[in-house]
């Protein structure tokens, strides 16, 4: 099936580790996964296939007899549940910024290269920023970026409408550079049903009482 | 916000494995995998010789590029004073787009300021589109045909000598 | 520790030992100061006098664990422990040691410390919040619950403490207990709450009402009440999904279906990418069955929600008019291709599954003639997805030439994507060409190294051509490696079991291979020696002889190495699990300090399924192949032993020969450690898993290492019953093979399977066999009572065809039934054989290549 955003659990903290391993450079233990989402359970969201029997065909194992081997793959959640991006965001909690008005920040994103392309990166992002606003009240959420980084730069500064707020010298580990970038979070803005139309088409929203049934309206 | 459907972005230490396959994919000439290092290694003479190079990318594909090297001074080498394009390559399907042109413009911007007036570029003879296509973007046959220019290649070894001046 | 703890040692006298516990608190108060070494210091004074002080002795042994010298340290608390008649000891030595136990991770022992240390009259109330985590820890929610009521009778003045106590209460099924427990303290700081609170207040009232709603189950009036409650606190709840979700489920249990409705409309609004949203919002509509109304629904959807996913796909997996499905399957195939959606085809390939019939020629028809309108030079981006698209299609329908021819065009269109040279290396892998595919997925890497995604498929492509050292030093290139040659430490270290797992089955292989290779060597040589002695006396020399010794030691180290490896690797994730299980410790405490009780809540329900996670499974069962393999090769001495014999004779006769290759050799394997240490070399003392291999007793070592933490959490239908007999056989356990298969025909569906299962267990009841008697009775029974009709008379007939009765009762073209019944060497290892052979003539080369070499 096509993708289902949803919320992260601690269910799936072991195919956010595993997705993060295999897409980006930095990556944590799993306790580093469950500190963010025990300690803000709501800010954080996944990408999933949603289908029952998604694997056939990409497995060595001639267990595809059994019908199980689903179960072996390291990328599945649940049975049928292949998690393909995340992100992991928290609110700061840096005992030094205690004075800062509460802010959020995003940890790691990252969503499978075979799956780019469908705004998946920019839907589990949007909620995330929601959820920073609406639940943790962080008035503004910061993010560090690769400069050599094109997609997500184009995804943060041009569609989320983040801005840049300096680069920082030999960031990561690599030597590379990062952006530091920032965006201050309205709630109003920010809600999701205001990206449900493409930018500039007419939005029609569901007013929860229309008959969804009837053709004839 | 779209995107422009064909931007430039710079050659970096980990996708000149891109520059490779382009170049070899497109031209009929065999370059060697130093002559795609040399970007970030140093030369024969221990200098870092300085080069201009860009992806074009087509819809964040890439699809083609450019390769060119500064010839500061006439001592000693062969070559005129001036930016002497290696390599200007567009894949096939993705010609006529307006790429090739725009990778031109970032040569000529990077020659004026290095204040170079001449851009050279050797075309193999029998590649016909490709000096068409330098003579409808301005350059010039300069001097003789160079016999045996190319050593491996699977096209003519033979090439022409084009040349632009810009102010 | 805190410093109170002034009740006095039951049951040891002091008597003459006043100035050594005088010295012993001091060095006590040191520990706490973290001085150890002056700690142990002192310590040292005192048992010099008194070697059989325990209290110093075990505060020493925790002192030496403090400063890392885990060895000294768990010599002398098994000293201690020596002296101590039960737990017998003064509360403070029990307090230590629990701390001890804690440190070591092992839990239960310090449970149990920390509860003597209580029992034995410390009145420390901190130990009942340290002994409440340990408890959590390790499931004893009873336990949990007491310990955490005292803790909260004392320290009533902390919301961490009652929300605590809540979470205990609703564990142990006291819902009641645990809403009046929350109840009472939302009372307490009613109008009290600070801005920096209203979270932390925000998911306990949530917390609340969950616990209510659960406890509710389909009692109406319970159900009322839980939404009177929802209600009451909706302005205070932040987290408003979870609201609007309690709020729907509570509407739908009371079959209040049109406000369920409204409610899922609201959840579709605030997050329209959500498949379950739109599946409960048709239950609540009523119209699951009725798709002319589905399809209205969708339709009206669609429109206010254009740039989400299922109100487009949904029509797809339920429209049954041909024509209209092939509309809507275009609508929806032909946008995604011409904006150069990669995964378009994996959006489709459950339409694939489900529906292949109709919708597999349906979408060929459509793709297939898009890509006919495509010109590649005026829509290059819509061509080269097309072709990789139908790349896929073709692959999907085994046509894996036209799938080739596909990939390739796009590939040769433009050579610059990624996404091209990862496909066609699966091509390339499912025809069994595993090298191919590998050094496709190179060429694909090399276009980006900066891209992990490419890099990690080629690594794992790489270890399945079994090429380990090309796989790690490309693995290498984004692992911190500071003092290591490369990143196999620092996977380890950042738990990257994709890695280690697919390592692990790739040293698996190699074993495999060098044990054949190994046989091969020595049958040629064994015919070929005795015709060579001849000639080699007539000489005088013996190079032959040097040469053997040489190819039989590197041999015979593969063997080893690639063995233990393999162990080593599967291994390393049963500990990466145990890390996860260990990682909740601290959370027992922490969430309730940050007052997230929902999230722990999941993670305790998250902790008890750790062991049946995926990854551990796999290593599991790649464990069991080793063990069982190793345990079988015990038994079967006969081959072994004349091989053994062979090389011990010709080891005898170049004595001085081969002690010169075992020091080049160890040489050799000194040197190549560097490539294999997983760990800081200090924690490894056998970084080739050589000990793991030698373990006397293989099954035990299984069942410690794998089984038991699998057997403690694996849900009955979750359990793989054929695995499940294997292993029972190997452990002489035949009832519990029966049970397996008994419940491998209630869950399992492979009625071949079923048959070849009945077979080998009735055959293992024979006479003769290792089993227990009254077992094999047992399973006699069973036999009968599983298939009817099943010739069980026949069992001692050793002229019956037991194969010739499956093929003709079971479904016998079933390759994993054959395989199994090969494996237990029912009948003629040649018979089986044949049939595989037979049977996978239909398969794939893939599953051909992996069946040949390592199953048969």
């Amino acid at each position: 099936m096509p993708i289902t955003i949803r919320r992260a659990t601690v269910e799936d903290m072991v195919g956010m580790q595993n997705a993060n391993l295999h897409n980006l450079p930095e990556n944590y233990v799993l306790k580093y996964y469950m500190y963010h989402v025990l300690s803000w359970p709501e800010a954080s969201f996944v990408a999933t296939t949603t289908d029952i029997s998604d694997s056939v065909g990409d497995e060595l194992t001639i267990a595809d007899e059994n019908g199980n081997e689903t179960k072996l793959d390291p990328n599945y959640v649940r049975q049928g549940e292949k998690l393909v991006g995340y992100v992991l965001a928290k609110m700061n909690d840096d005992p030094d910024q205690q004075n800062e008005a509460p802010n959020g920040h995003i940890t790691s994103l990252s969503v499978m290269r075979t799956y780019r392309r469908m705004g998946i990166a920019e839907k589990l992002m949007r909620q995330a920023l929601f959820a920073l606003r609406e639940v943790y009240k962080a008035e503004y959420v910061s993010l560090h970026v690769r400069q050599s980084n094109r997609a997500a730069l184009h995804l943060y500064r041009d569609t989320l409408e983040f801005e840049v707020l300096s680069v920082e010298k030999s960031y990561y580990q690599d030597g590379e550079d990062a952006y530091a970038m920032k965006k201050v979070l309205d709630l109003e803005e920010l809600k999701p049903s205001n990206y449900a139309h493409a930018k500039g088409a007419e939005r029609i929203e569901d007013d929860f009482e229309s008959d969804l049934l009837d053709a004839t309206v | 916000m779209p995107r422009e459907l064909t931007t430039l972005d710079n050659i970096y230490e980990n996708n000149i494995g891109t520059l490779e396959v382009l170049t070899n994919a497109i031209l009929p000439v065999k370059y060697p995998h130093e002559f795609f290092e040399e970007f970030f290694s140093k030369g024969k003479s221990g200098k870092k010789d300085t080069f201009f190079g860009q992806l074009a990318y087509y819809s964040e594909v890439p699809v083609g590029a450019v390769k060119a090297k500064l010839i500061p001074n006439k001592k000693g080498g062969v070559l005129q004073q001036g930016v002497y394009i290696e390599v200007l390559v567009v894949l096939e399907h993705y010609r006529s787009k307006g790429i090739g042109r725009t990778l031109l413009n970032y040569i000529e911007k990077e020659s004026k300021r290095h204040f170079q007036h001449d851009i050279y570029v050797h075309v193999a003879c029998d590649n016909e589109f490709g000096i068409e296509w330098y003579k409808s973007h301005g350059f010039a046959q300069e001097g003789d045909i160079i016999k045996d220019y190319y050593k491996d290649t699977t096209g003519s070894p033979d090439c022409l000598v084009l040349r632009k001046y810009i102010a | 520790m805190s410093k109170k703890r002034g009740a006095k040692p039951k049951g040891l006298p002091l008597f003459g030992r006043g100035k050594e516990q005088t010295q012993f608190l001091e060095a006590l108060k040191l520990y706490e100061g973290k001085s150890y070494k002056k700690s142990i210091k002192i310590l040292d004074g005192v048992l010099k006098k008194d070697s059989h002080f325990v209290d110093a002795l075990a505060l020493k042994g925790l002192d030496l664990l403090s400063t890392g010298e885990k060895t000294e340290a768990s010599s002398l608390i098994k000293n201690a422990l020596s002296k101590i008649e039960g737990t017998t000891a003064s509360p403070i030595c029990c307090h230590v040691l629990g701390i001890y136990m804690r440190t070591s991770k092992n839990y239960a022992e310090s449970a149990k410390w920390f509860h003597a240390s209580l029992n034995n009259g410390s009145n420390n109330m901190q130990i009942y919040r340290d002994l409440a985590s340990l408890e959590s820890q390790i499931g004893d929610f009873k336990g949990a619950l007491v310990s955490r009521k005292k803790y909260w009778e004392s320290f009533p003045g902390y919301r961490s403490n009652w929300t605590s106590l809540a979470i205990a209460q609703d564990m142990n099924g006291e819902h009641q207990q645990a809403v009046n427990t929350l109840t009472q303290f939302e009372k307490l700081v009613e109008g009290k709450i600070g801005d920096s609170e209203l979270y932390e207040h925000n998911e306990c009232l949530l917390y609340k009402n969950d616990i209510l709603y659960r406890a509710a189950g389909d009692n109406k009036g319970k159900l009322v009440n839980a939404m009177s409650n929802l209600k009451a606190i909706e302005p205070s709840v932040y987290d408003k999904y979870d609201l609007l979700e309690l709020k729907a489920s509570i509407h739908m249990k009371m079959g209040e279906l049109k406000e369920a409705s409204k409610v899922y409309r609201m959840l579709i609004k605030r997050n329209p990418d959500n498949f379950t949203y739109y599946r409960l919002l048709e239950i609540s509509l009523g119209i699951h069955g009725d798709n002319n109304l589905r399809k209205t629904l969708y339709e009206k959807l669609q429109k206010f929600y254009p740039r989400s996913e299922p109100p487009k796909f949904m029509p797809l997996t339920f429209t049954e008019n041909v024509d209209e499905l092939e509309t809507k399957l275009e609508e929806y195939v032909r946008p995604q291709l011409a904006r150069g959606v990669p995964a378009t085809f994996c959006n489709v390939k459950p339409l694939y599954r489900n529906r292949r019939s109709i919708v597999a020629p349906l979408l060929e028809k459509i793709v297939s003639n898009y890509f006919k309108e495509l010109n590649p030079t005026n829509d290059p981006l819509p061509y080269i997805w097309t072709c990789y698209y139908l790349a896929q299609h073709y692959l999907f329908m085994k046509d894996f030439q036209k799938s080739q021819d596909f990939i390739d065009k796009a590939i040769k269109h433009t050579p610059t994507l990624v996404e091209l040279y990862i496909f066609k290396g699966r091509v390339l892998k499912h025809l069994g060409l595993l090298d191919e595919a590998a050094e496709t997925l190179e060429r694909g890497r090399k276009l980006d190294l900066q891209d992990r995604f490419i890099n990690t498929k080629t690594v794992k492509y790489y270890l399945r051509a079994k090429n380990i050292e090309k796989a790690v030093e490309i693995a290498s290139l984004f692992t911190k490696n500071d003092e290591s040659v490369n990143g196999v430490k620092d996977l380890h270290q950042v738990e990257a079991a994709w890695f280690i797992i697919e390592q692990a089955e790739a040293y698996y292989k190699l074993y495999r291979d060098s044990e054949r290779k190994l046989k091969e060597y020595l049958n040629e040589m064994s015919t070929k020696k005795s015709a060579e002695k001849e000639e080699n006396n007539k000489n005088g020399t013996d190079e032959t002889g040097e040469n053997f010794i040489r190819v039989l030691k590197n041999y015979e180290w593969q063997v080893n190495k690639y063995c233990g490896l393999s162990l080593k690797r599967f291994y390393a994730i049963s500990k990466i699990y145990q890390q996860f299980e260990d990682d909740q410790m601290d959370f027992h405490s922490y969430c309730m300090r940050k007052g997230t009780p929902r999230a722990y809540v999941d993670m305790l329900k998250w902790g008890k399924t750790i062991y049946t996670q995926p990854i551990y499974v796999r290593a599991m069962k790649g464990a069991f192949k080793i063990y069982n393999k190793l345990y079988n090769d015990s038994k079967n001495l006969n081959e072994n032993e004349q091989i053994e014999n062979l090389v011990e004779k010709v080891m005898q006769e170049h004595s001085k020969k081969s002690k010169k290759e075992n020091s080049v050799l160890n040489k050799r394997k000194e040197e190549e450690k560097k490539t294999v240490i997983a760990y800081p070399e200090s924690d490894d003392k056998d970084p080739y898993g050589i000990d793991l291999v030698k373990s006397n007793s293989p099954m035990d070592a299984f069942m410690e290492q794998f089984y038991e933490n699998y057997n403690r959490q694996a849900k009955e239908q979750e359990r793989d019953y054929e695995f499940e007999f294997d292993y029972q056989y190997s452990n002489g356990k035949l009832a519990l093979c029966l049970s397996a298969l008994s419940k491998y025909t209630k869950y399992g569906h492979n009625s071949g399977l079923i048959g070849a299962m009945t077979i080998v267990l009735l055959l293992a009841t024979k006479e003769d066999t290792k089993f227990d008697t009254i077992a094999k009775k047992v399973a006699l029974k069973g036999c009968e009572s599983i298939i009817e009709k099943f010739p069980v008379h026949e069992r001692d007939n050793s002229d019956f065809d037991w194969l010739d009765f499956f093929q003709k009762n079971f479904d016998y073209h079933n390759l994993h039934a054959l395989l199994f019944l090969h494996q237990y060497k029912v009948v003629e290892s040649s018979r089986t054989k044949e049939l595989i052979l037979n049977e996978l003539a239909n398969k794939e080369p893939l599953i051909q290549n992996t069946v040949l070499q390592y199953e048969i």
